[in-house]
């Protein structure tokens, strides 16, 4: 949850920052000043978004994982349910960005031959096992498949 | 384990000579400087080992394609996991005897290049083919040693359809997409307009015509000529093509979907055509429409399907989307049209800050703007309830789309990837949802979305994907 506030709230300052600049460069200029006021309230809704929606998005998220699949619930307003076939499965990594980095979080990327699908802000460890439970299955599957 | 080993046609590296050399000619011309031989030179150099050093080698299960340049690069293709086989055959082909071979996998990564691209005369073209499709043996194992090998039949083949030059101006004009047919008549009606009410001939209009519109149609009627479609056991083989030859192969097994499409014209002739999304098919024309059969009037629908998909044949019913539907199609109607206004509302008021004259042709052109996207959108959302269907049944499911241009796609449970659905506060508040699968297609992945149906219907689509997923695809 930490992890999502601080990326929006890095993307609220930034939004910030312009939409000053667009203001102070737009003292002789109304149409800079409206875009700068545009950008404010823009960031305001970004600032919004920080406060309530990691809440929201921790509250509707879940995962399960099966032998025969991967279902994955997740969303704000519109809430998507995703479902993995174990069998579709070729590739699966854990990956760590900077922000996610500094929380000890991590994300679990399910590659399939058609699309790709993921599971958000796990803790590294936790990220780890999932991604090892998963290629222990599909690596289970592929040896059956090969006899 | 028998092998073969072989380098790409010589007529490849002639041409990758004349191109080197054009290159070089065009570079002198254009900057005039004597270094742009040196380059040609390195070029040429380039060319000619390249060719001399990549190989292909045919085993009885794989295949396996080697370039040793400055580094060395080998793709390994197992026969098993071919999707589709092409031959085609240029002009130049014809006349001088080379066929280029293009195989395909089934994975959405890369599906729209060929795994392999490899010229051969057409004799060794037509051999490597027929190996592949037949997955026969190239020549005989140790035990076979001394007995006649085992002889490759080329029956003549009587194609289950056949289309001629006409049908492939019907298919060029009606069977493309009504987008394109519109602005390609848009940029017309402009350069008409234009040379009847103005001094001159407006040439920009009259080159996105023929870039929007024309070129694609005549290349479209040019590739689709004589086509040919024959079906032997479970194998699907496509010839097409008046200027270069397709011939494209593929088991029914690798079809990840059928689709029957009727684009707005073809519906209105009562026509439709048959597609198939296989990796590789149709991939390198860059559309998204991997074509089967041309128009065909839509009471031979029945016994087109019989003759080509048998396997793709429903019998439950398609339903039409619930009552309940209206509210979230309404709401989408609303939001959209809001946002829409509120953008329009945003420019207009930068442009009286700006301080420009507001007359009468300006106002009417931002009233128009104003009007013209809600008022599609309002539209696209009754015909959507009227035309969107979805159908389950225990092997496949049927989903319907497309309020202008139809397309009525029958997908196999065990052929999806990735299933799911989306629910937005509105259809949640019915039950209803909107399902997005992910499957592969001609030109990669594809994403097929329905409209809102009840969530249980897309949880039992989800549910029987995982149970008739078995093995790896």
């Amino acid at each position: 949850m930490i992890s999502m506030r601080v990326g929006y709230l890095t993307i609220t300052i930034a939004l910030a920052i312009a939409s000053a600049s667009l203001i102070v460069a737009g003292m002789n200029d109304q149409v800079l000043m409206y875009c700068g006021f545009g950008v404010a309230v823009l960031a305001f809704l970004f600032l919004m978004i920080s406060i309530f929606i990691p809440k929201i998005y921790f509250d509707h998220y879940r995962y399960f994982i099966s032998e025969d699949r991967v279902d994955i619930r997740k969303g704000v307003i519109f809430l998507r349910h995703v479902v993995v076939p174990i069998e579709r499965i070729h590739q699966v990594e854990v990956i760590s960005g900077p922000v996610n980095r500094l929380f000890g979080l991590a994300d679990v990327k399910i590659t399939t031959a058609g699309g790709v699908a993921d599971i958000n802000y796990l803790e590294k460890d936790e990220a780890d096992r999932i991604a090892v439970e998963l290629n222990r299955i599909v690596d289970a599957i592929v040896r059956g498949l090969r006899k | 384990m028998t092998e073969e080993r072989y380098r790409n046609h010589p007529a490849m590296l002639v041409k990758n000579i004349i191109v080197a050399v054009a290159v070089t000619m065009a570079l002198r011309l254009a900057y005039g400087s004597d270094i742009m031989f040196i380059i040609g030179a390195g070029l040429l150099i380039y060319m000619v080992a390249a060719w001399c050093r990549t190989y292909i080698t045919i085993y009885d299960d794989h295949a396996v394609l080697e370039r040793k340049l400055i580094g060395t690069k080998t793709k390994n293709i197992p026969f098993g996991k071919v999707a589709s086989v092409n031959e085609v055959q240029g002009i130049f082909g014809r006349i001088f005897g080379w066929t280029t071979l293009r195989i395909n996998i089934n994975s959405s990564h890369n599906a729209a290049k060929p795994e392999i691209s490899f010229t051969f005369g057409n004799e060794m073209a037509s051999h490597l083919a027929s190996l592949l499709k037949n997955g026969i043996h190239l020549k005989p194992t140790e035990d076979e040693c001394g007995a006649e090998p085992p002889e490759i039949r080329h029956e003549t083949e009587v194609p289950v359809y056949r289309f001629g030059t006409f049908d492939a101006v019907v298919f060029g004009l009606f069977g493309s997409n009504t987008y394109a047919l519109i602005a390609t008549l848009f940029w017309g009606a402009l350069s008409m307009a234009n040379t009847i009410w103005s001094d001159g001939v407006s040439l920009i209009a009259i080159l996105m015509m023929i870039i929007s519109g024309v070129v694609p149609m005549i290349s479209m009627i040019i590739r689709h000529g004589n086509f040919s479609v024959y079906r032997k056991d479970d194998t699907i083989r496509l010839v097409h093509g008046m200027v270069t030859i397709y011939d494209t192969t593929f088991d029914i097994s690798k079809i990840n979907a059928v689709c029957i499409k009727r684009t707005l014209m073809a519906r209105l002739l009562g026509k439709c055509c048959l597609q198939a999304e296989v990796v590789g098919i149709n991939a390198e024309a860059k559309d998204t429409t991997p074509t089967v059969t041309l128009l065909i009037p839509d009471k031979e629908l029945a016994h087109a399907m019989e003759t080509i998909f048998p396997e793709f044949i429903t019998d439950y019913s398609v339903d039409l989307q619930p009552s309940a539907s209206v509210r979230p199609t309404a709401s989408r109607t609303a939001i959209i049209s809001g946002v829409w206004l509120a953008a329009i509302g945003f420019f207009f008021s930068m442009f009286v800050l700006a301080g420009k004259n507001i007359d009468a042709v300006t106002s009417s052109a931002f009233i128009a703007g104003a009007v013209s996207v809600p008022a599609i959108a309002i539209v696209h959302a009754v015909m959507s309830l009227k035309v969107c269907r979805l159908g389950t049944g225990e092997r496949m499911f049927t989903v319907v789309n497309g309020v202008v241009d139809r397309d009525c796609l029958i997908i196999q449970y065990s052929r999806t990837q990735i299933t799911g659905y989306v629910m937005s506060p509105a259809a949640r508040r019915h039950g209803l949802a909107r399902a997005e699968i992910k499957l592969l297609s001609s030109a990669g992945g594809r994403t097929v979305k329905t409209a809102f149906f009840p969530e249980r219907s897309l949880d039992l689509i989800c549910s029987r994907s995982v149970e008739l997923s078995g093995g790896l695809l």
